[in-house]
């Protein structure tokens, strides 16, 4: 009753507050002003004091569930249904009729070292002085990749507007001494703005922890969680059976093995180039050098165009160039620039050569090479690196810059082989000579020890899950193995046929004098695709399997992020 | 071009809808979401259930844009539910009635002007009632309408049809609470007030989940430090787990818990032998009665310790302001008055009752059931009067101006009596407004065969296509809340205001309109509503019938109403008091019978209708969730609610499931003698007893009504909805 005595006594107008409504049944608003003092107890009065932020106060034994706050966050914000940036997740435990089921009501954390802000490529995200970080939607690209960053599935993106959004803890209403939406809709009262010390809080974050809820250490968390008293020790989340798979990310899935292929093809082309002036048997490749180099380019370019795609807000694009001192996105996309120029000009200066008979040393074109080499195999890493967020354990391991790279070593030479089946078809007349024979060895020989190793590697993740400290790993290989175990026997299948069945078929068939044309390019171009198929794949179970961090979720919540 | 254009701008990122997500400030509320600011708020009472919220609904250009809680309501002081706060959803929902659908000879739909569907409407039911008796229209209705409409529909169905074959669909979710409250008091009307759960030491919640049910009822328990809560339910529930004291009951055995608990207190020498010597009659045979219920037996029977029913009897002895809440875990059941008889009979012999903190309080569920037990001529005359008392007819006989001989002497059927009697062919014609039984009633499988007998079946409703919409002749569309103007009654019998901030979408009228357009037809109009023309015309009417009874308006206005937020009946012109005063019923302990004496009831606990058998093994419990309404028609439509709560599902125990081999999340299939449900997800959880299983009842894909038995309570006729026996195996296949 208090609240409620306050603002009848703070009414500036004087009128009785029962009198308020007009003959006609509206209401007249009473000053504004006046919302602030009735908040005293949920959100602080006085000013932030230096070293100090704002954080949420939760308390999970008041929680009873009732769900209003994440309704009135979503009218506060006028967010629809699919984009709650408040949840609340259900655990329990407990044996009949002993048992407790907490509800945990989670908005942003506002964390000392927020993942979001640290990842995002165009500095959308800014941590206020008062604590609050707040992403601003005019700087936004819609990459997504705070949603794949933050462990607690804050950022949200937004279809409607093709952008990410998340909570800023009302900051507008919070500096007028308006309640958030989240804490005036709480009967409960388990919803509270405070302030902490953050040095403080930065030496012991104990408190930011709660059951199933990500480790506080990890972005430091500010929020801080009232435990129940005897919390049981069996709990479980509600949601524990809903692992679902992750959004493919087509535009992805094509731009990162395309880029891979790109630079294993560049760097098997330059090495060529550089080992042709001495091996003999390499030598039939030195007309087919700018062929292969246009081909690298073309799938460059492809690769390119497809990641733009990939944003909410592809004529955007540009600005994830921003933050290259600090996101790895931001790096991928500036080593990649540099790769696809460096290429073009590689492929370009090797057809005029080729054809106008520019005269350019060897030397500076191994060195042009270096260059196309040195930032492919860079943004192929930084690539890697994207994806290695703790938010994401099945991502953030040594395997994926080694399956990245292995990707390239196994399509590259394959991609470099269809060209030069078909530069071998057009230009040399049939049959063929023995002669190419070197060359196509070579190109076999680093795919298929490539390819080894990538079986190595997907066979180790296999072995080493079960084993492994997080839950999000269980989830991931259960769904690898269960829900995609179709799909990954296919991978596996198209890996050995592309990498060892089709390529020693073809090996076999250039044995006789009389190879035909056709069939060189014919196998030539099946182990590429049975290849390409088996990478294609691998990426696609990559990103669906991938089982990201997350607040507990209700009973019908998918354990998932939401991007 | 624009048109083209804007997809292709969005795919680009030109456009990121600034303006729809933008921000500004209200007058009122402070900053929020411009879309969300309106240019008027208009003041109301919440249309979901009866704890009576005040709401203020914003209304931009005409529609409805947001709903915030009434910071000065005396309910809830500016906090609302889930459901409340996006309630505004409920009236721009996509599946709105818009337009009167009169059924062609191929079964199809086809709009018609209202003056035809009136015309269809009044010659149907009169031609069936000429050919089969006056009794032969049966009228279902709803705890929906406001007071006025349920003050209008009562007279024009009894004495302007002449049927008294009428009832609403209050049956099937407070009816015992009302025949409790008639047998042990002599009237219907919680004696209580919310302000019991601020103020009393000791809530005792029997059956009742207000965590998801009333979460604003928690708000105001929450202000109440000083308060110990127990809480009897077979479930734990989300309310269970608030306790201090948790009292696992097994199904059906909360009388035995009462009668225990009554036994300790008498020989513990606590009861209240003043208060039953000077206001109760038959306690001699309700002490002899109790001898047997020692706390050992009743250990037996409910499954508690000894010890946790002697602390309860304690607790309850020695509180100084007990309450007891009760919802429909005592009101869902077929010894549902008897187990409100044996509350009351607890109270009474300790004196607790007619004073702020103690009584023995029925939450009710609808906005305006209580609307529909005070004014409608359903269970009884309006006004509290009784059908058997010729001096209540011969009142409103001259009160209305019409022969005594139409007041008819007697009840008419209850609602499952009128589905009987349309099997039995008795009745042929059938009006249901603002309910939806083909999701609502028990077994739904003999319902469907009933309603398939009906020469014509009329269903007035704000939605459709609904599933008892689908099956009408004749579907009127009504106005919804936020559409119309009137009453409602909440569980403390405050009557609040309710306004109407938008029109109703197409051609669809309110409840009041539609029924004074009937009246017109049937050449009544003159006769039972001279001159009326909006609601505040059967307010001035209801004032006078309830002036001097109990649930007493006379005082009222609907300015006073809108100024006070609400005010609690009685409140009388022959007796005034502070309108903002909280008012306990029986405060001087003469009660509503004959001698002014409360009477106590002799009760045995008896076992449900039917029980788990090895066919059968599961109890079938059934109840709510928070983010939904009854039967969905409303909360269905609105995208968020449905999100947090999208298919029904069945908690099973953790032992239960491991025996059958089920994991959390499988889908199973649920059988009863009656019905099933093909597909419903399974949650393992401890919050049910071994051997026991709990389904939602919202949901019309998944119906938990396929299972539950259509027993009802030999005094209320409210079906035994917390009890049925079921199986339950795996599913056929994953869809």
């Amino acid at each position: 009753m208090d609240e409620f005595n306050l603002i009848d006594l703070l009414d500036s107008s004087g009128l009785p507050l029962k009198n308020r409504i007009s003959k006609e049944g509206y209401y007249n608003p009473r000053p504004e002003k006046a919302i602030a003092p009735a908040a005293d107890v949920l959100i602080p009065t006085a000013p932030l004091e230096q070293g100090e932020q704002y954080r949420f106060h939760f308390d999970m034994s008041l929680c009873i569930g009732c769900q209003c706050c994440v309704v009135a966050c979503n009218e506060q914000n006028n967010n629809p249904a699919e984009v709650n940036w408040r949840r609340v997740g259900e655990i329990e435990g407990g044996i009949y009729p002993d048992t407790k089921r907490y509800h945990l009501s989670m908005a942003c954390n506002h964390c000392l070292d927020p993942s979001c802000l640290e990842g995002c490529p165009t500095d959308a995200y800014i941590k206020l002085e008062n604590g609050i970080v707040q992403h601003q939607a005019d700087e936004c690209i819609g990459c997504g990749y705070c949603t794949w960053n933050c462990p607690y599935g804050v950022p949200q993106y937004n279809t409607e507007r093709n952008i990410v959004t998340k909570c800023d803890m009302c900051h507008s209403r919070l500096k007028e001494g308006q309640l958030p939406a989240c804490v005036a809709a709480c009967p409960e009262g388990a919803i509270k703005i405070e302030k902490v010390n953050v040095a403080e809080w930065r030496e012991n974050h104990a408190q930011a922890n709660a059951p199933y809820v990500p480790d506080s250490g990890m972005t430091l968390s500010t929020t801080r969680i009232t435990l129940p008293e005897n919390v049981p020790d069996d709990l479980l989340r509600a949601n524990r059976h809903r692992i679902e798979p992750e959004k493919p990310h087509t535009s992805l899935i094509l731009m990162t093995v395309l880029t891979q292929l790109a630079a294993g093809g560049f760097m098997t082309l330059w090495l060529l180039e550089f080992f042709a002036r001495w091996v003999n048997f390499l030598k039939p490749l030195q007309g087919f050098l700018p062929y292969g180099a246009a081909g690298m380019l073309a799938m460059t370019g492809l690769a390119l165009v497809t990641a733009v795609f990939h944003l909410g807000r592809p004529l955007h694009a540009y600005k994830a160039l921003r933050m290259w001192k600090r996101s790895w996105l931001s790096r991928e996309v500036l080593f990649f620039a540099l790769f696809s120029k460096a290429g073009a000009a590689y492929a370009g200066l090797e057809l005029a050569r080729h054809f106008l008979g520019w005269n350019i040393p060897d030397n500076a074109m191994t060195l042009l090479g270096a260059a196309v080499v040195l930032t492919g195999l860079a943004g192929v890493y930084a690539s890697a690196k994207i994806y290695m967020v703790p938010a994401r354990p099945a991502w953030n391991t040594i395997r994926t810059p080694l399956r990245f790279f292995l990707t390239g070593f196994i399509l590259g030479p394959l991609f470099a082989l269809v060209v030069y089946s078909l530069y071998g078809v057009l230009q040399i007349h049939e049959p063929l000579s023995a002669a190419i024979k070197g060359p196509v060895f070579v190109f076999l020989a680093v795919s298929a020890i490539a390819g080894f190793f990538q079986m190595a590697v997907l066979l180790s993740r296999l072995f080493s899950m079960p084993w492994e400290e997080f839950n999000e790993l269980h989830a991931s290989s259960f769904l690898l193995l269960h829900r995609f175990k179709n799909l990954f026997v296919l991978r596996l299948a198209a890996l050995v046929l592309g990498s060892f069945i089709c390529p020693f078929a073809l090996f076999a068939a250039l044995q006789p004098d009389a190879l035909q044309g056709g069939i060189f390019l014919g196998l030539g171009s099946v182990c590429f695709l049975f290849s390409l198929a088996g990478e294609f794949l691998g990426r696609y179970l990559f990103f669906v399997t991938v089982v990201p961090k997350n607040m507990p979720g209700s009973f019908f919540a998918a354990q998932g992020g939401s991007h | 071009m624009k048109n083209f254009l804007k997809p292709i701008k969005k795919r680009l990122g030109l456009d990121i809808q600034k303006d729809k997500y933008a921000y500004g400030l209200d007058e009122q509320f402070g900053y929020l979401s411009k879309a969300k600011i309106p240019d008027r708020w208009v003041a109301t009472t919440c249309g979901y259930c009866s704890v009576g919220c005040g709401m203020l609904i914003g209304v931009k250009a005409g529609k409805p844009v947001s709903v915030r809680g009434h910071a000065d309501h005396p309910v809830n002081e500016g906090m609302l539910c889930p459901k409340g706060l996006a309630e505004h959803y409920a009236i721009t929902a996509p599946n709105r009635a818009q337009w009167p659908l009169l059924k062609d000879t191929k079964g199809r739909f086809q709009r018609v002007t209202w003056d035809a569907a009136i015309q269809t409407l009044v010659a149907k039911f009169r031609a069936i009632q000429n050919q089969y008796g006056p009794e032969a229209l049966g009228v279902i209705s709803t705890g929906q309408l406001v007071t006025e409409e349920f003050y209008t529909l009562g007279k024009l169905v009894q004495l302007g049809f002449g049927t008294k074959n009428y009832d609403g669909n209050t049956t099937l979710c407070m009816s015992s609470a009302v025949a409790g409250y008639k047998r042990s008091f002599g009237s219907d009307g919680p004696p209580g007030n919310y302000e019991d759960l601020e103020k009393a030491d000791l809530v005792f919640l029997i059956g009742a989940n207000i965590a998801d049910n009333h979460p604003i009822l928690c708000y105001r328990l929450e202000k109440n430090l000083k308060k110990t809560v127990i809480v009897a339910d077979p479930r734990v529930t989300k309310t269970a787990m608030m306790a201090d004291l948790f009292l696992p009951v097994k199904p059906r055995s909360d009388i035995a818990l009462l009668n225990g608990i009554m036994h300790w207190i008498i020989k513990a020498g606590k009861a209240n032998q003043d208060y039953i010597q000077k206001h109760t009659q038959g306690f001699a045979e309700l002490r002899a009665h109790l001898e047997k219920y020692t706390l050992d037996y009743v250990s037996g029977v409910t499954g508690l310790p000894v010890q946790q029913i002697q602390k309860t009897a304690q607790l309850y002895a020695e509180a100084k302001a007990p309450f007891i809440g009760w919802t429909m875990g005592v009101n869902h059941s077929t010894q549902g008055t008897e187990t409100v008889n044996t509350i009351c009979n607890l109270a009474l012999i300790t004196g607790n009752i007619g004073r702020i903190g103690a009584a023995p309080f029925s939450i009710t569920g609808q906005c305006n059931a209580m609307g529909t037990r005070e004014s409608g001529f359903a269970s009884s005359l309006p006004g509290y009067r009784k059908f058997e008392e010729a001096g209540h007819r011969a009142e409103l006989a001259q009160l209305w101006n019409v022969d005594e001989e139409i007041i008819p002497k007697a009840r008419g059927l209850a609602y499952p009596d009128i589905i009987e009697a349309v099997l039995s062919g008795k009745i042929k014609g059938l009006w249901i407004i603002a309910t939806n039984p083909l999701v609502s009633f028990p077994n739904q499988n003999y319902l469907k065969e009933v309603l398939s007998r009906l020469d014509f079946l009329v269903v007035q409703d704000g939605y459709h296509p609904i599933p008892t919409s689908e099956i009408a002749h004749l579907v009127l569309p009504a106005a919804v809340w936020g559409e119309k103007e009137g009453t409602y009654t909440n569980s403390e019998r405050r009557v609040s205001k309710v306004n109407k901030a938008v029109e109703p979408p197409g051609q669809a009228k309110s409840d009041f309109d539609i029924f004074l357009a009937i009246a017109e037809a049937l050449g009544v109009s003159g006769k039972l509503f001279p001159g009326w023309t909006k609601p505040e015309d059967a307010f001035e009417e209801w004032k006078k019938v309830s002036r001097s009874r109990l649930c007493d308006y006379s005082g009222m206005t609907y300015e006073l109403l809108e100024q006070i937020g609400g005010i609690q009946w009685p409140y009388s012109l022959d007796q005034p008091r502070d309108a903002a005063q909280t008012y306990p019923l029986y405060q001087d302990g003469v009660f509503q019978t004959a001698d002014g004496r409360a009477k106590l009831w002799v009760v045995e606990n008896e076992a449900p209708p039917e029980v788990p058998n090895t066919e059968y093994p599961f109890w079938l419990n059934t109840g709510r969730t928070v983010e939904h309404w009854h039967t969905r028609t409303k909360t269905g439509q609105i995208p968020l609610l449905n999100r947090l709560s999208p298919e029904a599902w069945v908690e099973m125990n953790t032992r239960d499931a491991l025996k059958l081999k089920i994991k959390h999340g499988d889908y199973v299939r649920v059988d009863s003698r009656r019905g099933a449900i093909d597909r419903i997800v399974v949650r393992v959880t401890e919050t049910v007893a071994p051997g026991q299983v709990f389904i939602p009842f919202h949901f019309a894909e998944a119906n938990a009504n396929n299972l539950t038995v259509n027993s009802c309570d030999p005094y209320s006729r409210e079906p035994n909805y917390k009890q049925a026996a079921v199986q339950i195996r795996k599913a056929d296949s994953k869809l």
